[in-house]
């Protein structure tokens, strides 16, 4: 247990007798509480940090059937920085974010608060609006299809015919792309930020309501002071994991548009996925993936950074 | 805080290095008992009934003539997610299925055994089509078995060529001869019945693929050794002309369909469902026509369309491969195998018997049977044998099909020699380029694909 | 209107609810709510109610939004050619080992992390946060080798669903989730317990956990469906065909050449399952608040 042995090196105040009793108890509490968590740690070992380790380790070699074969440096990182395609990528993939900070991060928080409010059919909406999310990614992706079908065939263009407008190109418009599929995702991610969002409003305190209630206060007054601040951890929390995981986008753009129109709609993450699996060159993508994970890491550290100073 | 974390973190690598170390320990060539176990990948599955009676009674065969082989089924079909993870672990079918397009990748990546001194010993190497040979063979080593092989032809539909006037006396379509009178067909298909009058893939490397043809037929060579350097050589106003043709197709005839984002099982949906009159395909692979209601009747194929440098086409098809590190008698097993699934070139009663079986079964299921493949076995007795059971079994008129298996200047080209999935790659981007930009410049987007793949990915060539 | 006087959480009180105004603004708020709920439930429905159409029309363009034509055989026909009970059970089996080391691998760590903080807890938890951040293809071949041949110990995992039990006890975004809801129950609660002389898994179970209940079923809903409709790892590590789920058996269908409106079918087959849970569990949702007792 390396963090309990380092317990034992630090020098403790107080009386000699007093400061062994004191050094039993936490090493007999810290003991006991990383016992509770070892499954964890063990799990979170092999599963997640040793194999990643290896991945970042061997992006360092020339692989050969996965094994390292001959050490290379920077190589993969140069080949990959100096692609063609990796600069675009990596634009569309703020792209991706920007928008989909604009489109699909306040709607949940808007459903949440609103289904909560609902006194008739709650359970109806409740189903209804996470139903995208259990619906499977083959057959959203031919939900999509239909939907954003280009021509006459398309269920939107029909839309469009009926309020008397001209076809749109819908994905094919490389300026359209990315918002369509931020848009196509929102469907089918809300729910599960909704969900979130709804169990948090579980928490709030009715009686903070009530009494505000009677000393006048409206509805938006109560939503600023009483339902905000309560839901403000997991706003931020699924804000990180929301930008986290548009960061890393890839099964969408792969089955919606393989990336076009004319590399329109190239991720980073779809640009490692082909390197790995269709250009059977892994260490490059092993490479890539480290570059995102370093921008990543870039990003949230600025972003505590800067949430910090905003909140002294 | 940093330093415990860089300290953690040294661990973690630490441990994990000496993990990657320590090699996975190789798995047995045989089992505990005297048999020799192999695997047996795209082994049917439930909604291929004929199939699974088919492969099942090949397992019994297998057993009661060879009862110390032991054939396990497996039903892991090549697909692009899960092989480079299966094929790194060790843990593929002995005899897998693949691709054409894959082979030459797979050998550069080592996932597959190379098999060159089993197949002298059987015999088989000179019986071996020597164009099919080519795509399994590196450095004068032989890595794998073609399965099936067809050349890609026009397929065309007869309704919507007769509801377009263009068919002959005897209602054969009149399949364009050259590009431009494919787009000038393709136009007319469209003005008369609504519906495209060709389907062009644009997505996942098919799009690449298919332009191969007409630009090999335009004149165009991807690719040149200069002093031992691999140099694109695709920036050419022929290389235009044939992405020009593509830039026709939607701007010009206005033969397209809407959808310009095409993959391989859109386009034979289209296709299948009436929405498209023609498209380059295999000319006999009609059970997924059949899944959507295509009618045989609807089916025929011509040659491909000549362009300023004459006729070219594309092999495709499916290639036995076998799991890297196997043992020789496991090699030799699955020789057997192929014996027993009528798959090798001695022509014995046993395997006509099995032939004729097999083509019963594919009648069966409703595929086009009656178009003579590219043969994998170039023997003549075993090529004669063949032809009998193909004629018996003969599901179609074949004047339908005539015209494509009587073309005798159709040039068959190898696919180009480096980074052919990267190059398809690129030419997809160029295809979609041209289709989703009227303004786009073939020339310009042409020069850009090539001098970025150069970049990319010849530069980049170790060897 | 009695629904309105018996209105006990939200916003809006029931006594907001008597004024006029605070009236209309609910019915613009489920107003709201009844177009956000067709603009998710009806195109999925339009696509699963046009599998029953025949082929034909199926692909018609433009599509025709009022069926022309009714098919039930078809579901029957793909029922029997997919044999689901089989996958079915396999696949609840799959979701209930996930279940549980979903959520007591990860509750017990953010109950850890946010409750007893031992020395080293926060480290822990920025490592396992980090996690996130990596694509999952990264660690995906070396993950693989591990299951089949398990570090030191060399055993293997093949044909098993304990890969797939495994991989839910490592899941950073649940942790982070137990750890954020944990956070917010009273320290009373814990101290009046640890003066009753419960131990720390006693607090875990007799106290974290009752007033856990909406996060509890928030992340048993996300697990099942989850388990439901991963196709990857199964696929990887399960080879004997008795044992695949539900949506391996899909996969391998599909890259055999079945027709989509088939297709689909089998897909509506597939997602029952999931949105009973949902339906079930939705409820308890609700009644969360008033077992878990936070009110106070």
């Amino acid at each position: 247990m390396k963090p309990t042995r380092r317990i034992a090196v630090k020098p403790a105040a107080g009386a000699p007798r007093e400061r062994t009793n004191r050094w039993l108890n936490a090493f007999t509490r810290n003991g006991k509480a990383w016992m509770i968590v070892l499954p964890s740690v063990l799990l979170f070992y092999f599963i997640m940090w040793r194999p990643i380790a290896e991945g970042v380790f061997l992006s360092f070699f020339k692989l050969e059937n996965y094994q390292a074969a001959g050490f290379v440096g920077f190589q993969n990182y140069r080949e990959v920085l100096s692609d063609t395609l990796f600069l675009g990528a990596l634009k569309n993939t703020f792209g991706y974010v920007f928008w989909s900070l604009l489109i699909s991060f306040l709607p949940p928080i808007i459903i949440a608060v609103a289904l909560n409010e609902m006194v008739h059919l709650k359970g109806l909406f409740k189903f209804s609006i996470y139903f995208p999310v259990i619906v499977p990614t083959v057959a959203a992706a031919l939900i999509w299809y239909f939907l954003y079908l280009p021509g006459d065939g398309g269920i939107l263009n029909m839309l469009r015919h009926s309020i008397g407008l001209k076809n749109s190109e819908w994905l094919q418009n490389p300026i359209l792309t990315i918002p369509l599929i931020i848009t196509s995702m929102t469907w089918r991610g809300c729910g599960t930020s909704m969900v979130l969002y709804l169990a948090a409003l579980q928490g709030v305190n009715q009686e903070l309501y009530e009494a505000s209630t009677i000393d006048g206060a409206g509805f938006f007054l109560k939503l600023r002071y009483i339902t905000f601040p309560h839901l403000s951890p997991i706003i931020l929390l699924l804000l990180v994991r929301q930008i986290v995981g548009i960061f890393q986008v890839m099964v969408e753009p792969m089955t919606m548009t393989g990336g076009g129109p004319n590399n329109a709609s190239l991720s980073l993450n779809l640009q490692g996925y082909n390197y790995a699996f269709v250009y059977f060159q892994p260490e490059r993508a092993l490479a890539l993936n480290v570059i995102t994970f370093v921008i990543l890491l870039g990003i949230t550290v600025f972003y505590f950074r800067l949430d910090k100073k905003l909140s002294i | 805080m940093l330093k415990k974390i860089a300290m953690l973190l040294s661990i973690t690598i630490t441990l994990s290095i000496t993990g990657c170390m320590t090699n996975v320990n190789k798995e047995g060539a045989s089992g505990t008992d005297e048999k020799v176990t192999i695997s047996v990948g795209d082994w049917p599955t439930e909604n291929r009934p004929q199939w699974v009676e088919q492969y099942n009674t090949y397992l019994r065969n297998m057993e009661s003539k060879y009862p110390d082989i032991k054939v396990v089924p497996d039903e892991w079909a090549y697909d692009v997610n899960s092989f480079v993870p299966k094929a790194t672990s060790g843990q593929l079918p002995t005899l897998y299925e693949t691709f054409h397009t894959e082979t030459q990748k797979i050998i550069n990546a080592k996932y597959c055994a190379d098999i060159t001194d089993e197949l002298e010993k059987a015999g088989y190497l000179d019986k071996m089509n020597p164009m099919l040979k080519e795509l399994v063979t590196k450095n004068g080593r032989v890595y794998g078995i073609p399965k099936d092989a067809y050349i890609l032809g026009l397929t065309a539909n007869v309704a919507m060529f007769t509801e377009a006037g263009l068919v002959d006396e005897n209602g054969v379509p009149l399949f364009p001869k050259t590009y431009e009178e494919l787009g000038e067909y393709a136009s007319i298909i469209k003005k008369k019945t609504g519906k495209a009058g060709f389907i062009m893939p644009t997505m996942s490397n098919f799009g690449g693929w298919h332009f191969m043809s007409i630009a090999w037929s335009h004149g165009v060579t991807f690719m040149e050794q200069i002093d031992g350097k691999w140099t694109a050589t695709f920036n050419t106003s022929e290389a235009a002309s044939a992405l020009q043709f593509i830039k026709d197709l939607k701007w010009k005839y206005d033969a397209l369909p809407d959808n310009v984002l095409v993959d391989n099982p859109e386009m034979l949906k289209l296709f299948a469902s009436d929405q498209g009159a023609m498209y380059f395909s295999n000319p006999a692979d009609f059970k997924l026509f059949d899944t959507y209601g295509m009618k045989k009747e609807n089916f025929s194929v011509g040659p491909m369309p000549e362009g300023p440098l004459g006729r070219f086409t594309l092999t495709g098809g499916k290639t036995y491969m076998f799991k890297p590190g196997v043992a020789p008698e496991q090699i030799d097993a699955a020789l057997k195998w192929l014996e027993i699934t009528g798959e090798s070139p001695t022509p014995t009663a046993e395997l006509l018997a099995v032939l004729d079986e097999n083509y019963k079964t594919w009648a069966e299921e409703g595929q086009v049977v009656g178009i003579y493949p590219q043969n994998v076995w170039v023997n003549e007795e075993f090529v004669k044998a063949k032809a009998n059971v193909i004629d018996k079994y003969k599901n179609i008129d074949i004047k339908f099909a005539e015209q494509f298996m009587n073309a005798k200047d159709v040039r068959v080209k190898p696919e180009e020699p480096m980074n052919c999935q990267e190059l398809y790659k690129t030419l997809d981007a160029c295809i979609q380029a041209v289709l989703t930009d009227k303004n786009a410049d073939p020339a310009t987007v042409i020069n850009q694909a090539n001098s970025d793949f150069q970049k990319n990915y010849l530069d980049k060539i170790s060897e | 209107m009695r629904a309105f006087s018996e209105k006990s959480s939200g916003i809006i009180t029931s006594l907001d609810l008597k004024k006029r105004h605070v009236q209309i603004g609910y019915w613009c708020l489920f107003a709201l709510l009844a177009v956000i709920s067709t603009i998710c439930l009806f195109p999925p429905l339009w696509v699963f109610m046009s599998s029953f159409k025949d082929l034909k029309e199926f692909l018609t363009v433009p599509p025709t939004i009022i069926p022309r034509s009714f098919h039930p055989e078809k579901v029957i026909e793909v029922w029997k050619t997919l044999r689901f009970a089989t996958y079915y059970r396999n696949t609840i089996v799959m979701a209930i080992g996930e279940l549980i080391f979903c959520i007591f691998v990860n509750g017990l760590a953010g109950y850890v992390i946010s409750r007893l903080r031992p020395k080293g807890a926060s480290l822990y938890y920025k490592l396992v946060l980090w996690t996130m951040m990596l694509p999952a293809s990264i660690s995906m071949v070396p993950l693989f080798k591990l299951f089949i041949d398990f570090p030191w110990l060399h055993f293997s995992m093949l044909n098993t669903y304990v890969p797939m039990w495994l991989m839910a006890g490592a899941n950073a975004f649940n942790v982070m989730l137990f750890k954020n809801f944990f956070d917010t129950i009273p320290d009373s609660y814990v101290e009046a317990a640890r003066i009753d002389g419960c131990s720390d898994l006693g607090i875990f179970a007799k106290i974290i956990m009752p007033l856990s209940v909406p996060i509890l079923i928030v992340v048993a809903i996300f697990s099942v469906n989850f388990s439901w409709e991963a196709f990857f790892w199964p696929y990887l590590v399960i080879r004997d065909k008795k044992l695949d789920t539900v949506a391996v058996q899909l996969f391998k269908m599909k890259s055999s050449g079945f027709s989509e409106d088939k297709y689909m079918i089998a897909l509506l087959f597939s997602i029952l399952p999931p949105a009973l849970v949902f339906i079930f569990f939705q409820k308890y949702m609700i009644q969360g608040i008033t077992m878990s007792g936070i009110k106070g």
